[in-house]
């Protein structure tokens, strides 16, 4: 069994997975099981009925200090507080969590997985922004990317010399462009706030628009980062306190839910054509992550959005959502294909491959 | 209706230079053309003057201090042809500007009620906005009696769709501030829109064009359906969109918060970094001028990545448009960068026979002037080289409004 430590904003999900893929999952609130005993207590419940293998921690951020998983040894928690300068509240939290983990579980190997690592390997261009280098070198800003399992596992899937623009979405959506089992290009930035738009927060957004309303209207930065951050996107377009899966059953109904949806699908496409001029064509599209079951009547419209390209689709209704599957046609000239694996699956199979 | 033979004198206000055309409407006849450059900048060299009366340029050297005095020195000289051509006089006045923000939309005479509505949208582009309002109320200062128009930059782009122009924020904020795509560089898209369907001999409502308006300072891609902008790479400023000379465009917000924060700067400071401190100059180190970057991509390793960067920001938005258009019918290079760098028309479309578009390389290194067509023989996409005239078109624009206004005057009567 391997045990994979899953840390949401507010929540923690352990999910427990056999070699089988039968999976258990506990569900706990953050705040309440940071520092208390808490989680302890419950993986030695969990240890105690099944044998756990490995320990498996799904991270958001790893900089550029880790480019790949990590196995958990002493020196590991310097290393991962060097971070704290760029996410100065995750980072502290998240070393705790492991520690507890390290020292409570002395015997089982723990390994820490990075959403940031697959994007080490951006080409520079794509790495850097077009500010001052010296800029860029004195506060490290570069681009880290997101979702980088999901993307990482999405290359895997495809033929190496195939050209996939990879769709993850999520409570954050994320485009990337793969070739040759490397990234060449992705929709999420330095932070989260760049790229398509979230459930509360901006996406892509001038820069002048917060000089103009600092300069002109006297909001201070501390608000407009506040509004950017939580009270835009979908919040911000509709007004409804929703996050987007459940705004889907008001789509066709509510001007303002179909106006956010057309924004967000406006984004989405604006990154799949930027991956498809950076890899200079086009074979597969993969489409993965946890929103993906609920959003399927948008994703299908903005397939058929693309379908000029040669994106032939199936007819509806399609198989078992449950599994993988092929949404186009044979004679379709670009493939597009669901990966429903969940992230958890993605981390365990990488964890098997580093226990062997 | 037309209204007689009326010699229209558009003025293009950059921030450091006065671009004029004198065009003899409805005719399109071009009488003097000129550009005054070097205008109240810090700088040992003197500002210059190439005026052109019917195609012989005239180079004058002179300290000029700021947009004011260099009309006054325009007209001295317009003056001075008057005297050798009767066909040279000034009937109307046709300025360019900016950013009205949302307050105005469309060409419109200028009023005192319209230079109260301008005084209000200075700080939209402060960079332009002061410097054209300034030379607009010094001319109705000096020539009260010649009706003066005002032609804007973002009118083109007011048929950007509203799923392509809303920002993702509250609603409240977007109206209370108007905050929306604005796009700009609408003059030159429009001319060179009009350009290309007209030696293409095909109707503009029919085509669907990329245009890249390349200049040595600003730059901005724009989508064209049926003869109408769908979407533009700048923002509700200028500073979104492609690496230009001095602006970084796009760029993560949470970066800007993230320096803010830590250095406690000011909104100025940080505007002032990203807008004249970043772009080509901050990747570069030591020039903005693609040109000198160009020069040294085999030799520096920064010169290389920015201009990489360069190039790659302009093939993205043209990968975005192509998916928004469906493929486009033509790609259009304009402006000082995208006419006279043949290797950034190169490097730009290389690799794009996804999308359609294939350049025929000799058509390209061989241009020398005026529009071409450098596509390939297998190119669904007809790619051209068209030269922008501003100036030509704010003429136009005005003209039309002056016409429609003298029309309904007349119907009126």
């Amino acid at each position: 069994m391997i045990l994979v430590v899953d840390v949401k904003a507010n929540k923690i999900k352990l999910s427990l997975i056999s070699p089988g893929n039968e999976k258990s999952e506990i569900a706990l609130d953050l705040d309440e099981c940071m520092g208390r005993g808490v989680l302890k207590k419950t993986v030695y419940g969990l240890a105690k009925r099944k044998k756990i293998r490995a320990i498996a921690f799904r991270t958001v951020f790893g900089g550029k200090t880790f480019s790949g998983p990590v196995k958990v040894n002493a020196r590991f928690f310097d290393k991962f507080m060097n971070l704290t300068r760029a996410f100065p509240f995750y980072v502290p939290r998240m070393k705790m969590l492991i520690e507890e983990f390290y020292n409570s579980f002395t015997k089982i190997p723990l390994f820490v997985f990075f959403e940031t690592a697959f994007f080490s390997k951006l080409p520079v261009e794509e790495k850097y922004y077009a500010i001052s280098f010296e800029l860029s070198k004195y506060y490290n800003l570069s681009r880290h990317g997101f979702h980088g399992l999901y993307h990482g596992f999405n290359a895997e899937l495809a033929g190496r010399n195939d050209k996939v623009v990879s769709i993850v979405f999520d409570k954050q959506t994320t485009v990337a462009a793969l070739n040759k089992g490397r990234p060449y290009s992705i929709s999420l930035g330095y932070t989260p706030l760049e790229g398509i738009m979230s459930n509360t927060s901006c996406g892509d957004l001038d820069p002048g628009i917060v000089f103009y309303l600092m300069k002109s209207h006297g909001m201070s930065i501390y608000s407009i980062d506040d509004t950017l951050k939580n009270e835009s996107g979908f919040k911000g377009v509709t007004g409804y306190d929703l996050d987007k899966t459940k705004l889907m059953s008001l789509y066709g109904l509510d001007k303002k839910v179909d106006l956010a949806f057309e924004i967000y699908k406006n984004q989405i496409i604006k990154y799949m054509g930027e991956a498809v001029a950076v890899l200079k064509g086009l074979d597969k599209i993969i489409i993965s992550g946890e929103e993906t079951k609920a959003l399927m009547p948008f994703i299908l419209k903005l397939l058929k959005d693309i379908s000029f390209l040669g994106v032939n689709l199936k007819c509806l209704p399609f198989a078992d959502f449950d599994q993988s599957m092929e949404l186009t046609s044979d004679n379709s000239d670009i493939a597009v294909k669901i990966n429903n694996k969940p992230l958890s699956e993605i981390i365990v199979l990488h964890t098997r491959k580093l226990l062997k | 209706m037309k209204y007689k033979q009326t010699a229209v004198l558009a003025l293009n206000c950059g921030s450091s230079s006065l671009k004029y055309r004198l065009v003899l409407m409805p005719d399109n006849q071009e009488l003097i053309s000129g550009e005054v450059e070097r205008v109240g900048i810090k700088t040992q060299k003197k500002a210059l003057i190439r005026h052109k009366l019917f195609g012989k340029t005239r180079s004058i050297k002179r300290e000029i201090a700021d947009h004011g005095q260099a009309f006054d020195h325009v007209v001295k000289l317009i003056k001075q042809d008057a005297l050798i051509n009767k066909k040279i006089r000034i009937d109307m006045l046709a300025h360019r500007y900016v950013h009205p923000g949302n307050l105005i939309s469309d060409t419109a005479k200028i009023t005192p009620r319209l230079i109260n509505k301008l005084s209000k949208t200075l700080e939209f582009a402060p960079i332009h906005n002061p410097v054209i309002f300034r030379m607009i109320t010094q001319c109705i200062g000096n020539y009260p009696r010649i009706p003066q128009y005002v032609v804007f930059d973002t009118s083109f782009h007011k048929t950007i769709p509203a799923s392509l122009a809303t920002y993702g924020l509250p609603r409240d904020l977007t109206r209370k501030y108007h905050l929306k795509k604005m796009g700009f560089h609408g003059i030159s898209h429009k001319y060179v829109m009009h350009k290309a369907c007209e030696f293409l001999k095909v109707k503009e409502n029919t085509r669907k064009i990329i245009s890249c308006h390349l200049g040595t300072g600003g730059a901005s891609v724009c989508a064209i359906d049926k003869g109408k902008s769908i979407n533009n790479s700048m923002g509700f400023t200028p500073l979104e969109g492609l690496i230009m000379n001095t602006r970084c465009g796009d760029v993560d917000l949470g970066l800007v918060f993230y320096v803010m924060f830590k250095e406690n700067y000011s909104a100025q400071i940080i505007d002032k970094t990203l807008n004249k401190k970043s772009g080509l100059f901050g990747l570069f180190g030591s020039s903005s001028d693609l040109r000198d970057i160009i020069e040294k991509v085999a030799k520096e390793p920064r010169a290389k990545v920015a201009f990489n960067m360069y190039i790659k920001r302009i093939k993205k938005y043209i990968g975005f448009y192509s998916l928004l258009l469906k493929k486009a019918d033509v790609l259009i290079f304009t402006d000082s960068i995208g006419v006279d760098s043949l290797l950034v028309r190169e490097k730009v479309v290389q690799g794009f026979e996804f999308f359609g578009m294939r350049m025929d390389k000799d058509k390209n290194d061989s241009y020398s002037c005026g529009i071409k067509d450098i596509s390939g023989k297998n190119s669904q996409t007809k790619i051209l080289v068209i030269p922008t005239n501003e100036e030509l078109m704010i003429a136009r624009e005005a003209y039309k409004e002056f016409s429609h206004d003298i029309g309904s005057r007349r119907k009126g009567k």
